[in-house]
């Protein structure tokens, strides 16, 4: 079983995050339980020091959410055209059927009125029939060669949607690296703190008879 | 004779106020560049912090019109009688329906997007240069 991520500190943040620069960007359809989460997640991979990254996580977070809404446009996009290109091909195949089912109508009632109860029956079971085909072309799994064909029909669409996924994930990259590039110029400060601390222990660190026994002069000279 | 003057010297007064309001920092900017400076007392870095903060606000103002504008158009689309709105209505799967028309808004939404986009941008860069000479003054 996995650890549950602690929520306490990154709750905490988000609040006064939330209390300085507002709400993060969701649209209706989008749960704030969701970012929360999110934004836990990071906060602890990220374990920010201070605000400055604190701040860094919380954008890091809305462009991590941005990406994922536009991949998951990306996706809604292929799945119509995939639709749209099966719903032509069913009614296509459809209109087909019913072509070639009134020429063999016709063939074996060539002169029946159209209120003949058999012609009509004909007529009925043919539409029945295109409305079966219909249903299970449509209703068909998609295969990969579907979305392909969908890929080419839509791909200017797409290309517009990877630009803007390319640019959700730059800032992201941005942002990331800015953490790092603070952290590293950081590291100076935080260095000279600890070798202070070395420092100031070594010196009033002494070894005296009462802590550490002392050697009996027999076995020093072996 | 007493009253001319009195309004003359008020508004000679006001002038500069009204000034010095117009150039007044949102008390949110001051607040968040206390809180980068965590507690350190250098002008130049506090200025920096300022410009970060303000920076700052500002993205989230873009993203949050960035909502507002998809919002819109969503509206727009589901409004009662559309062709969506029919289309909507003989859909079986509701949710799918729902993103398609988030689909559709973003579409229609993005020459609007896009300007917000460019504007964000410079905004980052603005952001990362004050952030560089607050790290430099920083270490």
């Amino acid at each position: 079983m996995t650890k549950p991520t602690s929520t306490y500190d990154a709750d905490t943040a988000l609040t006064k995050l939330i209390n300085l620069f507002g709400r993060p960007p969701l649209l209706r359809n989008e749960q704030f339980e969701d970012f929360k989460q999110v934004f836990a997640g990071l906060y602890a991979a990220l374990g920010p020091e201070d605000f400055l990254i604190e701040v860094d996580v919380y954008h890091l977070s809305i462009e991590t959410w941005r990406t994922f809404r536009l991949t998951r446009y990306e996706a809604v996009m292929l799945n119509k055209w995939e639709a749209d290109q099966r719903r032509t091909l069913a009614k296509k195949t459809k209109n087909e059927t019913l072509k070639e089912g009134m020429k063999e109508i016709r063939k074996n009632y060539p002169n029946a009125a159209e209120t003949d109860p058999q012609y009509q029956e004909a007529i009925t079971k043919l539409n029945e029939n295109a409305a079966a085909e219909y249903e299970s072309e449509i209703n068909l799994y998609a295969i990969d060669l579907d979305y392909v064909q969908a890929y080419e029909e839509c791909s200017a669409s797409v290309e517009k949607m990877e630009l803007r996924i390319s640019r959700a994930h730059k800032r992201r990259d941005d942002i990331l690296r800015q953490i790092a590039w603070w952290r590293l110029g950081l590291s100076k400060k935080l260095r000279k703190f600890s070798d202070a601390i070395i420092e100031g222990k070594g010196g009033s660190l002494a070894a005296t008879s009462d802590v550490v026994s002392l050697i009996p002069m027999g076995e020093l000279h072996g | 004779m007493v009253e001319p003057d009195k309004t003359s010297n008020s508004a000679a007064d006001e002038a500069p106020t009204w000034r010095r309001h117009r150039h007044r920092l949102a008390p949110e900017i001051e607040e968040i560049a206390v809180e980068y400076c965590g507690g350190e007392r250098d002008p130049i870095l506090y200025q920096r912090a300022r410009a970060i903060a303000q920076c700052d606000l500002m993205i989230f103002r873009l993203r949050a019109q960035a909502v507002r504008i998809l919002e819109s158009f969503t509206v727009q689309r589901t409004s009662s009688g559309s062709e969506h709105c029919n289309r909507f209505e003989q859909a079986n799967d509701i949710s799918e329906q729902s993103e398609q028309n988030d689909l559709d808004a973003l579409q229609s939404a993005l020459p609007d997007l896009d300007r917000l986009d460019r504007i964000e941008k410079t905004i980052w860069s603005r952001r990362k240069r004050a952030l560089e000479i607050f790290l430099a003054i920083k270490k």
